[in-house]
């Protein structure tokens, strides 16, 4: 009962204060102050109350400061306007990207089973040609991305033809026939030091590294291949490896295949894409004529990252090819292979 | 057609409003935030983000009547929340000079020096109180509806401010 009793004095003082009370409550005021010393001590008398008040209006009085916030207002609200345009245009991406996630998966169908923690495997099959690809899937724990980009370089490319005469029953059975090699390799944000890009040993470097940061996911062992190796392997590949199934051709091929080896495609993204952390996946087809030209790139699988995808195909249409060769005959082929962009961990950009 | 063109038009209202709200109440709304939070550089960005907020308003709804009141509003809730981030120490051992250091040289005078000393001692929902009345000129009615709270809430917060002010004024005069 006594606290709301001086909670209505601290109110009616208020009141005085900021000139509000009306008569009845300056004589309620009065009437308490005087049969009670403690408030008289604590907020004085109606006198003082004003006198405090005047205090607050000399302080105010005193400010002689003249700040200025007009130019950097102004400034900001023309900003703002560009800001808007960006903003559209990143909804723009949004919808193509969905749209592009959209199409992949429903022309895939069945064909591409997506890596997990659990199954890291990576089915995918055409007509003549079964690949497995196992693939790392990122762990929950792994860190964050900082605004870096790593290329990975897929070779998913399988150096199988068509056997016209092979046991027609073994030719589906699903066994991987070579390894994906991959290798990373960092662009850096700086143009100057983009020309590193593609060199094996800093590929090595980022794959070590990035192998650390996912110890509990088995992956395919890595290192940059040399492509000479691969390229003298013109007949019954299969048949040397154990992890092959042997569905050896009658005659000797060899695909088209990137002269310099893979390194020799050198996707460089726009610096937007690094600026705005585009990470995806761009498999892609070159079609490389009996002369070794590539005459036409085809994105398969989109990063959904327009940008990304224009590097590989800008990239992949920049080098020369060595022709598919059939019995040592160049002829028309096709060069499939897989860029996967991600940003890179923050220790690989202090380095 | 009007509509149309209206429409067409959004953005200059936007700026012409934004730049007539920043002339008429920068200086008053700066001094009231650096009273608030007792620094003049604090008190310069959160003005101008207040009319940046002012100026996304308006941009959304150009023909929004923007009072002052939202202004200080505004103002006022950044730099409770600039106060609370900061974890400014209040009912610090008098030490004026530290209390004080927003305020330029020529603007010392006892009665400016005893209010920002009274500010750094205060809750903040009383600092905001007593600022925004006595020293902002907004009733208690006003102040409340600014606040979210009731006139008599206003009225009790500007008592208990008064009376810290009060006792700091006691303080410097009975000082050797
Ligand atoms: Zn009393």
């Amino acid at each position: 009962m006594k606290q709301r009793r001086h909670d209505r004095i601290e109110v009616l003082a208020g009141a005085i204060i900021l000139g509000e009370a009306t008569d009845e409550e300056r004589i309620e005021y009065r009437q308490h102050i005087a049969d009670c010393p403690a408030c008289l001590i604590a907020y004085g008398g109606e006198h003082e109350l004003r006198r405090l008040h005047d205090v607050v209006t000399d302080a105010k009085e005193t400010e002689v400061w003249e700040p200025d916030v007009r130019d950097a207002v102004l400034a900001h609200a023309q900003s703002r306007k560009k800001r808007v345009w960006r903003y559209g245009l990143g909804f723009f991406t949004a919808c193509l990207l969905v749209a592009l996630i959209g199409r992949f998966v429903v022309g895939s169908g069945l064909a591409q089973i997506g890596p997990t923690l659990a199954d890291p495997i990576v089915v995918n099959w055409e007509s003549n040609k079964i690949v497995f690809e196992r693939r790392s899937v990122r762990d929950a724990k792994s860190p964050a991305p900082a605004p870096r980009m790593v290329v990975v370089h897929n070779i998913v490319q399988l150096p199988r033809a068509t056997v016209p005469n092979g046991p027609p029953a073994k030719a589906n059975v699903p066994v991987r026939t070579q390894k994906p090699q991959r290798h990373e390799t960092e662009v850096a944000l700086e143009q100057s030091t983009a020309s590193d890009v593609g060199t094996s040993s800093s590929g090595m470097k980022a794959a070590d590294s990035g192998a650390a940061v996912q110890p509990a996911i088995p992956v395919w062992r890595r290192g940059a291949v040399t492509r000479a190796h691969y390229a003298s392997e013109t007949t019954s590949f299969g048949a040397t490896r154990s992890e092959a199934i042997t569905i050896a051709p009658s005659y000797t091929i060899r695909d088209a295949e990137p002269e310099g080896g893979e390194t020799a495609i050198n996707p460089q993204p726009a610096q937007i894409a690094i600026l705005e952390g585009a990470e995806g996946t761009s498999a892609f087809e070159v079609m490389v004529d009996e002369n070794g030209a590539p005459t036409k790139c085809v994105i398969t699988k989109a990063s959904g990252w327009p940008v990304l995808d224009d590097a590989v195909c800008k990239a992949a249409m920049k080098i020369h090819y060595r022709a598919k060769m059939i019995n040592g005959k160049p002829v028309p082929g096709v060069y499939r292979d897989a860029f996967t962009f991600r940003a890179a961990a923050q220790q690989q950009q202090q380095q | 057609m009007e509509h149309v063109y209206l429409t067409a038009v959004d953005a200059p209202v936007a700026h012409v409003r934004i730049e007539a709200l920043v002339r008429e109440h920068q200086t008053k709304l700066a001094r009231y935030v650096r009273r608030m939070v007792g620094d003049a550089d604090v008190a310069l960005d959160i003005a101008q983000d207040v009319f940046f907020a002012a100026y996304r308003t308006l941009q959304n709804e150009p023909d929004r009547p923007l009072t002052p009141g939202w202004l200080y509003k505004t103002a006022t809730n950044n730099a409770i929340s600039y106060l609370r981030r900061k974890k400014i120490v209040r009912f610090t051992p008098l030490d004026r000079d530290w209390e004080v250091r927003g305020l330029r040289i020529d603007e010392r005078s006892a009665a400016s020096l005893d209010l920002q000393s009274a500010m750094h001692r205060l809750p903040y929902e009383q600092a905001a109180a007593i600022m925004l009345t006595s020293y902002a000129g907004y009733s208690s009615h006003e102040a409340a509806s600014i606040l979210g709270t009731t006139a008599d809430a206003v009225r009790q917060r500007v008592c208990r401010a008064m009376r810290t002010l009060r006792l700091v004024m006691t303080e410097r005069t009975s000082r050797p």
